[in-house]
């Protein structure tokens, strides 16, 4: 599944973007019901990128190749 | 009598000027005029005066070149140079080995300098500022690797924001070299992808600092793809680079906690957005249920016994508004009627009447208007309003 890979502000963006088209309505039954099933496991995403998250440091210097 | 040449003259007035110590390293203080900055050659010509004097000066392009700043008009310095003749043209001038701006520092001429010149190109243009992104993924850190700039920018994001990525682009940030490594650590950001920039390093002197000064690096960072953040660790002084970041920070801590949000606001925003998932969805179910239910509704007055029932109901409608129509004209009349009736009466001598009034018919039965009709021994009909008597008249006054 997508939502294993993703970065945690990659899952926020979706997260927002589910959050706006439920906010927007005109949605089918169906429609909605798939967004809650996106947006539940965004926000555990999100929950779990936070939870396990360890700063990442690069160091990219000249002599590197780039 | 020995006469001498225009050159000897010249080259002998040169040898005395020559041996004077006095003519060498010399200061003098006085206002610019007349500069000229020969590009092609990058020797700069000018004049210093005061109120009542003035003096040539030359600059040459080995000199001119290690100046911070450019002379100008009306500037008023502090020269240091040696006063030599120019022999070809017998004249004495300042070939000067350096210039300070009389009053204020060097450095802080040249800084002037540049601010208003790359403000003039709009480089500072509050236009040009770009927002940061809100939730920075890769942020890159333009720095000393050994500085503690990198060290404090690193703790705040470890604490406040660790789900995102720090690739470190290592700098001089103090020195001669350091304008160009910024410019290089700029140019490797900008092939590397990023969302943010942060670049700086702990406070200074102001000549630490220098390098956040020069053209070269306000310019990339003008130039930069991504946001920049400045965090020149001077609480106070504005340095270029901040002018032409699109957000200055006083600290790299304050860079770095500017560049992010907060982890905890970060899991109540997540929060949140569940619950608004969920009560959405809720509100879309119950809409669901709201809609069947009144389909259903319609549904079922258009079933085949209801049509019929309707049918009836109708029927009976039609049927007293019928009746009710019918009554109400009827009433209409009435009412009309009686109004006339009424109005009838009113007119009626008749109703006079009833106030007390009586009307007497002769034998005839004419209306006796005049006692003159009238004899004694006449039988008269009087009308009162319930009723008539029948009488004679037994006696008559005039």
């Amino acid at each position: 599944m997508e939502f294993e890979t993703m970065t945690f502000e990659k899952a926020v963006a979706e997260l927002e973007k589910v959050v706006a088209k439920l906010e927007k309505g005109n949605l089918s039954l169906e429609q909605s019901l798939t967004l809650y099933e996106k947006g539940t496991k965004l926000s555990a995403v999100c929950h779990q990128r936070l939870e396990t998250a360890k700063l990442k440091l690069e160091e990219i210097s000249s002599d590197q190749p780039e | 009598m020995p006469s001498y040449s225009v050159s000897e003259v010249n080259r002998f007035i040169k040898q005395i000027f020559a041996a004077e110590d006095i003519f060498y390293g010399l200061h003098i203080r006085g206002e610019i005029s007349n500069f000229v900055n020969h590009v092609r050659s990058g020797h700069f010509y000018f004049t210093l005066k005061d109120q009542t004097s003035s003096i040539k000066c030359v600059m040459f392009r080995s000199n001119a070149s290690r100046l911070p700043f450019l002379p100008e008009n009306g500037m008023n310095v502090i020269l240091r140079g040696d006063v030599q003749v120019f022999e070809r043209d017998g004249v004495y001038q300042v070939y000067v080995a350096d210039i300070q701006p009389d009053g204020t520092g060097a450095l802080y001429m040249a800084y002037e300098q540049l601010k208003k010149k790359l403000d003039a190109e709009g480089l500072f243009d509050p236009q040009r500022k770009r927002p940061l992104p809100p939730y920075p993924g890769a942020i890159g850190v333009i720095t000393s690797k050994t500085g503690a700039a990198l060290q404090d920018i690193l703790n705040i994001l470890r604490r406040r924001y660790p789900v995102c990525t720090v690739k470190l682009f290592p700098a001089l940030v103090q020195g001669e070299q350091a304008p160009e490594s910024i410019i290089q650590a700029f140019a490797r950001a900008n092939r590397t992808p990023l969302d943010l920039v942060i670049v700086g390093r702990g406070g200074g002197s102001l000549e630490d600092l220098w390098a956040f000064n020069d053209e070269g690096v306000a310019r990339a960072i003008a130039g930069c793809r991504v946001p920049v953040i400045s965090a020149v660790g001077h609480e106070v002084d504005y340095t270029i680079a901040d002018f032409a970041a699109d957000l200055r920070a006083p600290t790299p801590s304050a860079a770095a906690e500017l560049a992010v949000p907060d982890i905890v606001n970060l899991r109540t925003m997540i929060d949140n957005y569940a619950e608004m998932v969920y009560n959405y969805t809720v509100s879309s179910l119950q809409n669901g249920e709201q809609q069947l239910d009144s389909l259903s509704t319609r549904l079922m007055a258009r079933a085949p016994g209801a049509v019929l029932e309707h049918s009836c109901h109708s029927l009976e409608s039609l049927d007293s508004r019928l009746h009710l129509s019918f009554e109400g004209m009827y009433g209409r009349c009435g009412q009309r009627f009686a109004a006339a009736a009424g109005m009838l009466e009113s007119l009626s001598p008749l109703k006079v009447l009833t106030r007390g009034y009586s009307i007497t018919f002769d034998k005839s039965g004419k209306i006796a208007r005049s006692a003159e009709q009238l004899k004694p021994g006449n039988r008269i009909t009087t009308r009162f309003h319930d009723g008539e008597v029948v009488s004679v008249v037994a006696e008559k006054e005039e």
